[in-house]
């Protein structure tokens, strides 16, 4: 009778043991990720799925130390089977792109090509991460081609772009680190109001800070909006094959919303692809938050060395500006540096609000959010290179 | 940390040190590749069109 009890008790048991106080611990930081997404308005479309997916997935086990959401290879728990068809096969990563295409106007940047080069310095912060984290990891007894492959996921946290993010971890096969890896692309990702500007700010004078720069609208064609994803991603899989499947999806995406024939379709990707993805994708993400993987110092590490590759892209962006500034004969406000990330439009948002704080006439939004569409690019590219490069030298 | 470890160590960030720097130098020069390729298309867009 008393087995009966214990059976049917089992999960109030449960938290009498260790394992328990781990998922009270998960529960709290599932709270905390819920409370940012609904009170602060924190990126809450993907703290919020990704707070109650690690909830589920920290729920008392049901089989073999395992919640009944994630299940037994045998039987998979719903989220397991999300995981395996969404994260494994980095579909759900591919159909964001697709949907974030469909929603950028890469116009911007057409008019002022010159500003794709702030998307590439802003990068900056993503390669002496991975650099810093190969220096670390051997001190953690964590040696050769698993050092390459961590060090390479946590690089790309500063990129600000969560899909990346998600994409090469998941290529390298780091299910155990992909919780922290993502919570941390997206937490920071939330907190570039907050991250940036103390950099912004430490890097440049106030003069700098007033710099104004000049805005003319030009007309850009439709023929060369139609014809730059489609030569964009040519060029970006002949040179970077590794990243034509993120650069092959967001063109795509950006071709339906500028050919001007799929109105519907451009919609559809905008709206109902987005929404059903985020959706599916924070679930799937928070179900990777198990305490037992996810309560560790490792944890902690990769979340601090996020935040390290986050400041350095920002860092990198600025002080590129600041350097160009020493040629050319139109100054550029080397703020708009910072915009080069991924964050997109909210770091275009932060480098106009500070432009603003300083003299409320000068307006530099247009040209920070052409580096900020150069930042999706380029942190695509990045991602798509570390891929390649550390592939190429694991297979060595 | 035996020097079979540390020789592993140097190995892993001689490695590490060409991954960033060709890195680094790859994403600029595929953004400047980018960049070429708007000038050009925005020149042969702009006779057709007769606008921009």
């Amino acid at each position: 009778m008393s087995d009966v009890f214990r059976e049917l008790f089992s999960g109030i048991i449960y938290f009498g043991s260790a394992n328990g106080l781990r998922t009270l611990v998960m529960f709290v930081i599932a709270g905390v990720l819920i409370y940012l997404a609904i009170a602060k308005d924190y990126e809450p479309a993907l703290l919020l799925p990704i707070g109650f997916g690690a909830i589920l997935a920290n729920l008392p086990p049901t089989i073999e130390g395992v919640a009944a959401v994630i299940g037994q290879e045998s039987s998979p728990g719903f989220l397991k089977v999300l995981f395996d068809a969404g994260i494994a096969t980095e579909l759900f990563p591919i159909l964001i792109f697709i949907a974030v295409g469909a929603m950028i106007d890469f116009t911007p940047l057409l008019k002022n090509p010159f500003m794709i080069f702030f998307g590439a310095a802003a990068q900056f912060g993503i390669f002496i991460t991975f650099l810093i984290t190969l220096i670390i990891m051997p001190k953690l007894g964590i040696f050769s081609d698993e050092a390459m492959k961590i060090a390479a996921a946590v690089g790309i946290i500063g990129a600000a772009d969560g899909p990346t993010t998600i994409y090469v971890a998941n290529h390298f096969q780091l299910k155990d680190y992909m919780g922290p890896i993502s919570v941390a692309a997206y937490s920071y990702m939330s907190l570039v109001p907050i991250i940036q500007p103390p950099v912004i700010r430490a890097l440049t004078s106030r003069k700098e800070r007033l710099i104004r720069m000049d805005y003319t609208d030009i007309k850009v064609s439709k023929s060369v909006r139609i014809l730059f994803p489609i030569v964009i991603t040519i060029i970006a899989g002949v040179v970077v094959p590794m990243s034509a499947p993120l650069v092959g999806s967001l063109m795509f995406g950006n071709l339906i919303r500028e050919c001007g024939v799929l109105e519907k379709l451009s919609k559809s990707a905008q709206n109902e692809l987005s929404s059903l993805v985020t959706i599916l994708l924070g679930l799937t993400i928070g179900s990777t938050m198990v305490g037992e993987k996810f309560i560790q110092w490792n944890t902690a590490l990769i979340m601090l060395l996020g935040l390290f590759a986050f400041i350095f892209d920002t860092a990198g962006g600025v002080l590129f500006a600041k350097f160009m500034n020493l040629f050319l004969k139109k100054k550029v406000n080397p703020m708009i540096g910072a915009a080069g990330i991924s964050a997109f439009p909210m770091s275009a948002r932060v480098v106009q609000r500070m432009a603003k704080a300083e003299d409320p006439t000068n307006f530099i939004l247009m040209p920070a959010i052409s580096a900020n569409v150069a930042g999706q690019l380029g942190s695509i590219v990045a991602g798509g290179l570390m891929i390649q490069l550390v592939s190429m030298l694991i297979a060595r | 940390m035996s020097w079979i470890e540390q020789l592993q160590q140097m190995d892993l960030l001689a490695q590490g040190g060409f991954v960033a720097l060709s890195g680094l130098v790859i994403v600029f020069l595929v953004l400047g590749l980018f960049y070429a390729t708007i000038k050009l298309i925005d020149r042969l867009g702009r006779p057709k069109d007769g606008s921009g």
